[in-house]
């Protein structure tokens, strides 16, 4: 590849539209929600949001402020429609994460839970994902139940009551 | 002397037609049994030069209508002339309100009948070329121009159905029109000589007397004014009194003005230099706050700046981390590979330049979904190098910054020093040496002196322009009263010359009657009303009238031809004086007079019954109408 082709790509690179960033980060949130199978994930469209919120420290923070922030709202706003976008990608990272073995669908396809093997272990190995697993935990003690709410109730908690208009209905 | 010369008559609609024969000076005849158009034609010739006829009115209500002439479509009159040498062509449409004329290289103009109309008529056309004045006239309230339909009330001699009356009816009759008033103005204007100039310093006479009335009633507005704004006795002064005073006033304010530099002087000298060491303190501590603020914007400007490029900065350390646990999730799951699908992510074997589709492509060029670690960690490369130029951008603000701020801290203690400077030498000037009370006093005094200079300013204004308007008014005066003398000694004068013009008429027209009523003692015209007077007044006999008409429009013609300098054309139309039943012999007596006329510098067009002439001028006969040969033809198709 030439030097100028590797540069273009470089520029066109954005982390946040990587399929990994979208595998990590559903991967670390199955894993710290505790969904092991005993436990499971109910609800798969939320994840799209989820993601949006522990990869952002700032949105968390958002949540605890008042409504009249302009700016707070916009941020809210913008992660609304980024996790809108993400949605299907989420869907079609997990149905290969479940073809790799890495995580199980129930069989009406409506819960997920991560799979332990030798492959999970060593991606858990070491202290990659504190930032993620941090923020994580501050979202859980904000939102009840966070692994078995429905994406309705999710939104409605983090979008809606925070004056961000949400109109997707899934 | 102008002079008028018809040469040729036409008429010509869709219906009929009339073409006169050539006209010469001296008299023309044109002899025609009852009915055949000897009026008209004289109708014709006066409506081309603006007349107003009523037979030819084409209106609904108009009883006495020439049938012909009213009912024809696309007809007009147009007139061969010789005005004061030189020849034109007139047309007037009948029924229309404006003439063109046509002179002799050809140029063409068009003249509204109608004063109201336009600013130049045909009449005052016609007048110009006559060298007769444009009068105003007036009367009462009332002022008009004269016009060329007024004097040919002297000119066309018609059928006057008031054989009493001299002059033709005016076109359009009011008191005003046929007072006696404008029949006087007609002859003087026609047979005086001064009296054109006595006339138009009557106009000027009127104009300096409205506005000598209109001076007169500002002035004394401007007078009631001044009393409702000054009632009080004490407070008139005239302008002389006032000036005195202002002047006072202004003495006194540069003499207190003066009073107060002194108290300033007598401050101690020692003072001084400490008041200058003040002033110089002080527009330095200006020019430091200046700089200060300027300082302070740029400040804020770097601040903004080291904020930004923060910002900025964090970013790509975030996206940093986000690409090692991206790299670490691919090296230890290893989900997706630079050969798996981007649909259905499976992985796939991909051929060489070849796509995911089968088609044909350059690997070079070929845009990969997915990347390779070792690309993943270029990447990383690359976004590490980005923090690192972004923390170089961001130190060497913050050293700019730095800098700023340090001059900054230098010029707020510069400012602080001279703040306590100033105030320091402040508190040390000795400010009990101006005497504070006495100059307060001065600057009260001052105070009172200016306003009340500025009452008496605004009084001479006033003054002032009470007087400028008095001025105008006696100026207008002047103007006036000097017109009014003159045109006293020029009615004085043209009144003199009137009366030996009145002698020179009386002259002529006596003889003329003399010759023409056997039975008649003396003739002469009333020298106030110019109206004829037979035998004082005795002579009764009703065939007379047609001799004492006829006679005078002769006189007015002998007149101008004795003297070069009387404005009347030389020209008369004559329409059949038959009517008040003058017998034939007296008729034919009357139209010879003709024959004594040696000068043939004038034309007259006379129209008369068959026959109805002296034998010697049959030669003048220039058309003969009969009940066969009308005037109007038709025009056969």
């Amino acid at each position: 590849m030439s030097e100028k082709n590797k540069y273009e790509r470089t520029l066109l690179f954005s982390t946040k539209d990587d399929l990994y960033f979208i595998t990590y980060n559903v991967m670390v949130v199955l894993k710290y929600l505790g969904c092991n199978g005993k436990k499971k994930f109910r609800d798969i469209n939320k994840l799209a949001f989820i993601l949006e919120f522990i990869s952002n420290k700032e949105l968390i923070w958002a949540l605890d402020k008042s409504n009249e922030n302009q700016k707070d709202k916009m941020l809210l706003s913008k992660a609304y429609s980024d996790g809108l976008m993400r949605v299907n990608s989420v869907k079609r990272v997990l149905f290969t994460l479940k073809g790799m073995g890495l995580i199980e669908f129930s069989e009406n396809n409506r819960e997920i839970w991560l799979k332990e093997n030798e492959k999970t272990l060593s991606f858990f190995n070491g202290e990659y994902f504190e930032y993620e697993k941090d923020n994580l935990n501050m979202l859980k003690s904000r939102i009840k139940r966070l692994n078995n709410i429905t994406v309705d109730k999710f939104l409605d908690s983090v979008f809606s009551n925070k004056g961000v208009q949400s109109w997707a209905t899934f | 002397m102008g002079n008028i010369l018809i040469k040729k008559v036409t008429y010509i609609g869709d219906n009929f037609y009339y073409e006169s024969p050539e006209f010469d000076s001296g008299v023309n005849i044109i002899e025609g049994v009852n009915g055949s158009g000897k009026t008209t034609l004289m109708n014709l010739i006066y409506y081309s030069l603006s007349g107003d006829v009523k037979n030819f009115n084409k209106n609904k209500n108009n009883k006495e209508k020439h049938k012909e002439i009213t009912s024809d479509t696309n007809n007009y009159v147009e007139l061969d002339i010789i005005i004061s040498g030189e020849r034109y062509l007139l047309r007037r449409s009948i029924g229309k309100n404006f003439i063109t004329t046509s002179d002799s290289s050809g140029n063409l103009e068009a003249f509204s009948i109608n004063r109201n109309e336009s600013p130049i008529i045909f009449s005052d056309w016609l007048l110009n070329k006559l060298n007769i004045n444009v009068l105003d006239i007036f009367q009462g309230n009332n002022s008009f121009k004269l016009n060329i339909k007024d004097l040919f009330r002297l000119i066309y001699h018609d059928q006057n159905p008031d054989p009493k009356k001299i002059y033709k009816s005016p076109d359009n009759e009011s008191f005003i029109s046929d007072s006696e008033y404008v029949r006087k103005l007609i002859f003087q204007v026609l047979l005086g000589k001064g009296f054109e100039k006595y006339y138009s310093s009557i106009g000027k006479l009127k104009e300096a007397e409205n506005q000598r009335s209109s001076a007169l009633s500002i002035f004394k507005e401007f007078e009631k004014l001044s009393n409702q704004l000054y009632p009080n006795e004490k407070d008139i002064m005239n302008l002389e009194f006032l000036k005195n005073r202002i002047k006072l006033f202004k003495e006194q304010l540069s003499k207190l003005s003066n009073a107060r530099e002194l108290l300033k002087v007598s401050r101690p000298s020692e003072s001084d230099s400490a008041w200058k060491q003040i002033d110089k303190n002080k527009s330095g501590l200006i020019n430091i706050e200046l700089d200060l603020q300027q300082l302070t914007d740029n400040l804020n400007a770097k601040r903004h700046e080291q904020y930004k490029y923060e910002v900025y900065r964090d970013g790509i350390i975030k996206e940093v981390t986000q690409l090692k646990k991206i790299i670490h999730a691919h090296e230890t799951l290893d989900v997706f590979k630079s050969n798996s699908c981007p649909f259905c992510l499976n992985v796939m074997d991909r051929k060489k330049n070849e796509c995911y589709c089968g088609c044909t492509i350059d690997e070079d060029t070929f845009e990969k979904f997915f990347f390779s670690t070792d690309e993943y960690w270029s990447l990383l490369k690359s976004r590490k190098k980005s923090v690192e130029t972004a923390d170089l951008v961001i130190e060497s603000v913050l050293l700019e910054k730095k800098s700023l701020e340090k001059e900054y801290k230098a010029l707020t203690i510069k400012s602080q020093e001279l703040k306590t400077s100033i105030k320091n030498a402040l508190s040390k000037v000795d400010r009990k040496s101006i005497d504070i009370n006495k100059l307060n006093e001065i600057d009260d005094k001052s105070l009172e002196v200016k306003n009340e200079l500025q009452v008496l300013n605004k009084k001479l204004d006033f003054e002032e322009q009470l007087k400028q308007y008095k001025d105008t008014f006696e100026i207008k005066d002047a103007i006036f009263k000097n017109l009014d003398r003159e045109i006293k000694i020029l009615e004085l004068k043209a009144n003199s010359d009137m009366q030996s013009i009145i002698k020179d008429f009386n002259l002529i027209y006596n003889s003329l009657m003399m010759a023409t009523l056997k039975k008649l003692r003396s003739a002469k015209i009333d020298s106030e009303s110019y109206e004829p007077i037979v035998d004082e007044g005795v002579y009764r006999e009703a065939s007379s009238r047609v001799s004492i008409r006829f006679n005078y429009y002769l006189s007015m013609l002998k007149m101008a031809l004795n003297d070069e300098s009387v404005k009347f054309p030389n020209f008369l139309l004559i329409d059949t004086p038959q009517t008040a039943g003058i017998d034939t012999e007296e008729l034919k007596k009357l139209i010879s007079q003709f024959n004594d006329i040696d000068n043939i510098n004038y034309q007259v067009i006379l129209t008369t019954g068959l026959d109805l002439y002296p034998a010697t001028l049959k030669n003048k006969v220039r058309e003969t109408l009969t009940d066969d040969d009308m005037l109007l033809k038709p025009i056969i198709t």
